[in-house]
């Protein structure tokens, strides 16, 4: 009989629930879930929300396409193509205008002068095509630092004079917005899970502490993370990332940033460990594992630990879009990162100006990029998030 | 004493995603005025969800698919009309006024079932100014009146608490008050007493009974305790997998259960007049309520099970002396056909 | 009640000083002080200052004086309502940030204001109509809403501002009444600038304001209260109303303070990307050249304020709310 206590467990409807989960997943026909470990209960679960699943697979490609952003790029993230300052995104056709089917190509882009305004435009010469082709050989990179290689994804013939394949168009320099997006996205991206990994040892360890000890310790650490988070985050972070000196390297500012987003980020990881720590000290389990004479610290990592690192995995998905935000932020208002280094922020500086953005709205792709990586981590830690309620039904 | 509530072929389901899960099914009785009906069965046999159909609050996507709950309701000029609950709107105004006011009920854990951020006075004069025509003064007199009657000491006070600061005693006292502020022809109570210690539950169940004569309103008493319903039931009604197995006068099924499940379940009871060495239990779970059994749905756990009848025909209701009511191929010729031992002799004593 | 808030002030001291010392700290971090940077600035325009003319100029801002002292200094007359020069401005703190503050202070209350109107009721639509139409289109928005940076926020509404109206949607004031002394016909001007940023810097708050009122709602919807109040033969709007809906506003009307901090950052990028005439540029700058008592003040004073606002709302909610004054947070 199930505990007549709970009004859930005494419905009829849970059980059925869930048998039919597993049976839908395949894995088990007759068996129920009480032979599955929660870990695998919560891949069940993860699985089912195909949003959160979709959003996964995008994040690996994005972190995919930063890792090789010098061979999907056609060009060097520095290569200025000085006839071609600010060139619109270049369309991709697969129809000549006789109505013909062919392979993509693209057309040369002539420069006239507008007599009007006395802009110049880029204007598309119908007589000219240039096929789009795969595996050039283009500007020299060292992959990694080590492999030295010349060849791109793709590319097209006489970029220099027909204009070069800028599938997001170009900067104010000539530079291919999206080879340097791939490439931002190196910098912006690695900053979340960076950040997050120093948060998360900071929170755990003070988290733990705070839990495990209480008393005078815990009281301590809770007003550290209550006058922390009482301070307005972005004039905080502001002073923290202008106190880093001009002259620093950039791979000392990019840590000097991540350094300054984990500073708040820790304060959500050590609570929740810490009310962790405090509800399962109370648990049968844990009283269990203590009167059959367990080792406090072999408690803690047998028990306590896997019992709520699920719920961490959860706050760490959801911080990482708030670090990857929080650069962008400074790098944006040149107080982070600043050029020649790519990130999102960095890029998204030279759209400071409304005027640029109404002549040149292209300049905002990288936007495009931080709402979409922040939307699908946020998707993802939903997922994960409904994944890890034990008493979620589906 | 006439009929107050007659529920026929009662049919409540749950539309899930998986399947359809008939948590009453076919379900008839009949509770008369003043009477108490006690409802046993073990979880999930669709009690509760039979006390929700006749309040007409199943939430979706449970539906009362089909059956008529005839009830009684007595006029201004001393008639009395018969109305099927199913045929009203269940948010519409009549219903609303038969909830609450004419049918009432408690449930199985008091302090949960009280509103955190509301006084329990503020609870209890809702009821009262939602079915009578009374000013709000006059509803806090009524609601006081009725903490006095459920024994709760310094009344006036406790009108001003939050469920918070009451035990799940009094908390079931304050819901007991609030329920039968109205005076209800009928309180269906959900597992009242099973949320609380024992002495408690002593105290809550002397109290209802107190009531019920006081008041002669008849109560629907839901339960797994048999020993419960031994104390408080004029009649038992016994449910296994949303049917009702067996029906009759509280003291015939006391004395002579005839059907397996109600002899299994008595079996499972201690005793004081016996000495056991220890308590039987009925083998097995309530199945799966998706699944789609053959034949008695209490034929994989039934200690009396014939091969080939039990798994195969579906057994219906059988009238026996007395005002019994039993499903149970047991006492059809099916049985006697196969020659089985039959149950009267195999069981009890 | 009156306990309450004197030990809650009390508590509040020790933070102020801690908050006073870190904004100091930050500003002196960076080597060098605004001296360096003005004599840098000075020399790449060609001229060079002699070692007198430095060291007068740093006797003058009072940064030859040790780091510690001139804390002490700033904090004491700080204090007194005194919060030093400005060096980049040559103007007396105190003026430069006055009505700029109360902008910022205005500007948040309204975003406060925003972001619980619009929250609420969506939260409350959605938890009710779950899985509707309405609901999964408010589900999006708010995705979306999460997942947009504010101030890229307000470089979308400045484009669309630009394409769609021909006009830029910066400032918060027309021209005719930059200039102009406060009036009712300058008061009734600002708040028709205000409502974009405000609308900007609130779209997060309210999209996280939703999902956790959606949230919390559908959970109390479930209880078995909700039951006992159906049983009653309650009218179902007014049962929601009166009941789930009760106990779900608590923990969020009870954190408005906490939505602070948040809001007045984000008043801060807003306004940089807007050009309004709040604290957010003036910061900014500051920052950027080293104006040590601006910026150290301006930080000082944006933290405090927040602290302040978080205090009024745990006291309103104490007042409200007797379980909180006796120290059983939450519900439920």
């Amino acid at each position: 009989m199930t505990s007549a206590a709970d009004p859930r467990a005494a419905s009829p409807y849970e059980r059925g629930n869930i048998s039919d989960l597993l049976e839908a997943e395949g894995t088990l026909g007759e068996s129920r879930t009480q032979f599955l470990t929660p870990r695998q209960l919560m891949l069940l679960r993860f699985r089912r929300n195909k949003m959160a699943v979709f959003s996964m697979w995008f994040m690996v490609l994005l972190y995919l396409s930063a890792l090789l952003a010098p061979i999907i790029s056609p060009y060097d993230k520095t290569h200025r193509f000085n006839k071609h300052l600010y060139l619109p995104p270049r369309e991709i056709h697969i129809r000549a205008d006789d109505g013909s089917w062919r392979r993509p190509f693209v057309y040369a882009v002539t420069i006239e002068t507008n007599k009007e305004t006395f802009t110049r435009d880029f204007v598309e010469d119908r007589s000219q095509q240039y096929p789009v082709q795969f595996f050039v050989k283009g500007d020299p990179y060292k992959l990694w630092g080590i492999f030295r290689m010349d060849w791109h994804l793709f590319g097209v013939e006489n970029a220099e004079e027909v204009g070069p394949i800028f599938l997001l168009g170009g900067d104010k320099f000539g530079r291919d917005i999206f080879g340097r997006a791939l490439h931002g996205g190196r910098i912006s991206l690695t900053i979340g899970l960076v950040g997050v990994t120093i948060a998360l040892v900071i929170g755990l360890l003070l988290g733990g502490l705070s839990g495990l000890y209480g008393g005078l310790v815990d009281n301590l650490i809770q007003r550290l993370i209550e006058f922390i988070r009482s301070i307005p985050t972005i004039p905080l972070w502001m002073g923290l990332a202008a106190a880093m000196p001009a002259d620093w390297p950039q791979t000392r500012v990019y840590f000097g940033i991540t350094i300054i987003l984990s500073l708040l980020a820790w304060t959500t990881l050590a609570r929740v460990v810490r009310g962790k720590f405090l509800s399962l000290r109370n648990e049968d389990f844990v009283l269990a594992a203590q009167s059959a004479g367990a080792n406090q610290w072999y408690l803690i990592w047998q028990h306590l630990v896997p019992s709520f690192m699920s719920y961490v995995l959860v706050d760490i998905t959801l911080a990482i879009p708030g670090m990857i935000i929080g650069e962008t932020a400074l790098s944006f208002l040149g107080l982070g990162l600043v050029s020649p280094t790519v990130s999102w922020g960095v890029m998204l500086k030279d759209a400071q100006q409304v005027v640029e953005i109404a002549i040149h709205p292209w300049i905002l792709w990288p936007a495009m990029f931080v709402v979409v990586t922040v939307l699908a981590l946020n998707f993802i830690g939903d997922g994960l998030r409904d994944a890890a309620d034990p008493y979620a039904d589906l | 004493m006439d009929t107050l509530l007659e529920v026929r072929d009662l049919q409540t389901h749950f539309f899930m995603a998986e399947g359809v899960a008939k948590a009453v099914d076919s379900t008839t009785f009949s509770i008369r005025r003043g009477q108490v009906l006690g409802v046993v069965g073990e979880s999930g046999c669709g009690k509760s969800v039979t006390a929700r159909s006749i309040m007409r609050m199943v939430r979706p996507p449970g539906h009362t698919v089909d059956g008529e709950i005839l009830y009684t309701r007595p006029d201004e000029d001393g008639q009395s009309t018969v109305v099927d609950l199913l045929q009203l709107p269940a948010t519409g105004t009549e219903m609303r006024a038969i909830r609450g006011g004419e049918i009432a009920m408690i449930f199985q854990e008091p302090r949960a079932s009280l509103s955190p951020v509301h006084k329990v006075g503020d609870q209890i004069t809702e009821n009262i100014l939602l079915h009578q025509p009374v000013t709000q003064s006059e509803a806090e007199d009524i609601a006081i009146d009725m903490l006095q009657q459920v024994h709760i000491p310094l009344a006036e006070q406790r009108m001003n608490a939050f469920a918070h600061q009451l035990s799940g005693g009094m908390c079931q006292r304050v819901m007991i008050a609030m329920a039968l502020s109205c005076h209800p022809s009928l309180l269906i109570a959900d597992e009242p007493t099973t949320a609380l210690d024992v002495t408690t539950e002593a105290q809550i169940l002397e109290l209802m009974q107190g009531l019920q004569a006081e008041l002669n309103m008849a109560i629907m008493f839901i339960t797994h305790d048999l020993g419960v319903v031994a104390d408080m039931a004029d009649e038992v009604a016994v449910m296994y997998l949303g049917k009702i197995v067996e029906r009759g006068a509280a003291a015939d099924i006391f004395r002579d259960p005839k059907h397996p499940y109600t002899i299994a379940l008595l079996e499972s009871l201690p005793r004081m007049d016996q000495k056991r060495e220890w308590l039987q239990t009925i083998r097995g779970v309530v199945p799966d309520p998706y699944s789609t059994l053959n034949g008695c749905p209490f034929h994989p756990r039934c200690a009396d099970f014939i091969a080939g009848v039990c798994d195969e025909i579906v057994p219906q209701p059988i009238t026996l002396e007395d005002n019994r009511e039993v499903r149970c191929l047991l006492y059809t010729e099916h049985a006697h056909q196969e020659s089985s031992p039959v149950a009267e002799e195999t069981s009890h004593q | 009640m009156r306990e309450y808030i004197l030990r809650r002030v009390i508590q509040l001291i020790p933070t102020l000083i801690l908050i006073s010392i870190v904004s100091f700290t930050i500003i002196q971090l960076p080597p060098g002080d605004y001296v360096t940077t003005y004599v840098a600035n000075l020399a790449a325009a060609g001229e060079e200052l002699s070692e007198e003319e430095i060291a007068a100029l740093e006797e003058h801002y009072g940064l030859n004086q040790p780091g510690y002292i001139q804390y002490i200094k700033w904090i004491t007359n700080f204090v007194q309502g005194d919060m030093g020069l400005s060096f980049y401005w040559d103007r007396p703190v105190n003026r430069l940030i006055g009505e700029r503050l109360m902008l910022t202070m205005i500007m948040s209350f309204f975003t406060l204001l925003f972001v619980y109107a619009m929250a609420i009721p969506i939260g409350i639509y959605s938890a009710v109509r779950q899985y509707s139409l309405a609901d999964y289109v408010f589900t999006f928005i708010g995705f979306i809403g999460l997942a947009t940076p504010n101030f890229l926020l307000a470089l979308i509404f400045m484009y669309i501002g630009i394409k769609v109206f021909g006009a830029s949607a910066g400032g918060l004031f027309s021209t005719e009444y930059l200039d102009a002394d406060w009036s009712v016909a300058k008061v009734w001007d600002m708040l028709k600038h205000m409502w974009l940023p405000v609308v900007i810097v609130g779209t997060a708050g309210t999209a996280g304001t939703i999902r956790v009122m959606r949230a919390t709602t559908l959970d109390e919807i479930g209880r078995p209260y909700v039951e006992t109040a159906r049983s009653k033969g309650l009218r179902e709007g007014r049962l929601t109303m009166k009941y789930p809906v009760r106990v779900a506003l608590n923990p969020i009307l009870s954190t408005i303070g906490w939505r602070l901090p948040e809001i007045v950052s984000g008043t801060v990028l807003v306004a940089l990307v807007l050009n309004l005439p709040t604290t957010g540029p003036l910061l900014w700058r500051a920052l950027m050249s080293q104006d040590l008592y601006l910026a150290a003040s301006m930080i000082m004073i944006l933290s405090t304020l927040t602290l302040i606002g978080t205090l009024i709302s745990d006291i309103l909610l104490a007042w409200v709310d007797p379980r909180i004054r006796y120290g059983e947070r939450g519900t439920t």
